[in-house]
């Protein structure tokens, strides 16, 4: 690790009220990129300082009153080790959606269609080449022409709820 | 001593309501800091905090100790936000180049800011989605890498490129 990175490491601490080692302290006054660095966290630790404050005590209040109203739902909960699945599910829904999409507009929609497994099965493929991140970034420029383009009649990601999406998806699973 | 938070949701599922309470007290104005500067309006901070308590507790069971209580919190806090970015996005009409820039047009929320944090957070709006959540949680609520994946359910190598890349581009931009 360098020292510029050992200081990087350090920051978030150091902006909670840490002090800095005296080496800590003279590599900062030399390094003019920490020096950068540090005044970003400084100023992010900031970011939000001053709002009117969120008033604690008059959340739980509201929060106590609606779980004694509104008892425990399991299908309503995310769990954690699910997240990255959940986002995998959403660019393959996404995919479904805009075959659905695409085929809307190619030709008027058909009570049964035997062919949408053939090219479902095609972006499938090409889906699982992608990382993560491609994931996101295909679904959030899908989902962005989507606003820019709302053809009447053609579905948009946006317009389903995540259980739309997972039914989407479960159709062309089985 | 004072009781760690899985202490709390602990004492909290065995029926002692006050844990919930305190549970809000340590961690409601931070959660509100963070969704500002991922792009919340200051006057849906409360709503969204609210309703992330409300979801983190009522969704407890499936929560199961993974990730700290506050990872859970913030993820589902960091999701209703995005829900909310998408739902703003599908209301209104707005030029392409305008898209997952967060509504920060927000006087009540700036005022008494210094104008280093004010330029910043004008940054912030630029970055992507990913760099700019795992800046704040790095450098505003001082969270270690493994948290900021457990939060954001990506990987220690991923988040460290992300705040990287957003130092970068904020570096240039603010200096
Ligand atoms: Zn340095």
């Amino acid at each position: 690790m360098t020292p510029c990175e050992r200081l990087s490491e350090r920051m978030p601490a150091m902006a909670a009220g840490a002090d800095w080692t005296p080496d800590e302290a003279a590599h900062l006054a030399s390094c003019p990129d920490c020096a950068a660095e540090w005044r970003l966290v400084k100023a992010a630790a900031g970011v939000g300082g001053k709002l009117p404050a969120v008033d604690p005590a008059r959340i739980s209040a509201r929060v106590r009153a609606r779980l004694a109203a509104e008892p425990a739902n399991e299908s309503t909960v995310i769990p954690i080790r699910s997240a990255r699945r959940g986002r995998w599910l959403m660019g393959l829904a996404a995919a479904a959606v805009l075959v659905l999409a695409v085929r809307a507009v190619v030709r008027p929609p058909a009570p049964v269609d035997p062919g949408l497994a053939a090219p479902t099965g095609t972006v499938l493929s090409e889906l699982e080449e992608l990382s993560s991140n491609e994931l996101e970034s295909v679904l959030g420029d899908w989902d962005e022409e989507q606003v820019g383009t709302p053809a009447a009649g053609v579905p948009g990601l946006s317009d389903l709820s995540a259980d739309e999406l997972e039914r989407v998806l479960r159709s062309w699973e089985t | 001593m004072t009781p760690t938070d899985e202490e709390l949701v602990a004492s909290y599922r065995a029926g002692v309501e006050a844990a919930a309470d305190e549970l809000v007290r340590r961690h409601a104005t931070s959660l509100g800091r963070f969704l500002y500067g991922s792009g919340a309006p200051a006057a849906e901070l409360d709503d969204l905090v609210q309703e992330a308590f409300f979801r983190a507790f009522r969704g407890l069971d499936g929560w199961r100790g993974e990730a700290s209580f506050r990872s859970w919190l913030y993820r589902i806090g960091t999701n209703l936000n995005r829900d909310r970015f998408r739902r703003q996005k599908g209301r209104q009409m707005v030029p392409i180049e305008d898209q997952e820039i967060p509504d920060h047009a927000d006087p009540e929320g700036e005022a008494g800011a210094n104008e280093m944090e004010t330029r910043l957070l004008d940054e912030l709006e630029r970055l992507p989605r990913l760099q700019r959540e795992v800046f704040l949680l790095r450098a505003q609520q001082g969270l270690e890498y493994d948290q900021i994946c457990a939060t954001l359910g990506t990987t220690p190598g991923a988040a460290r490129v992300h705040y990287h890349h957003a130092v970068k581009r904020l570096k240039e931009a603010v200096g």
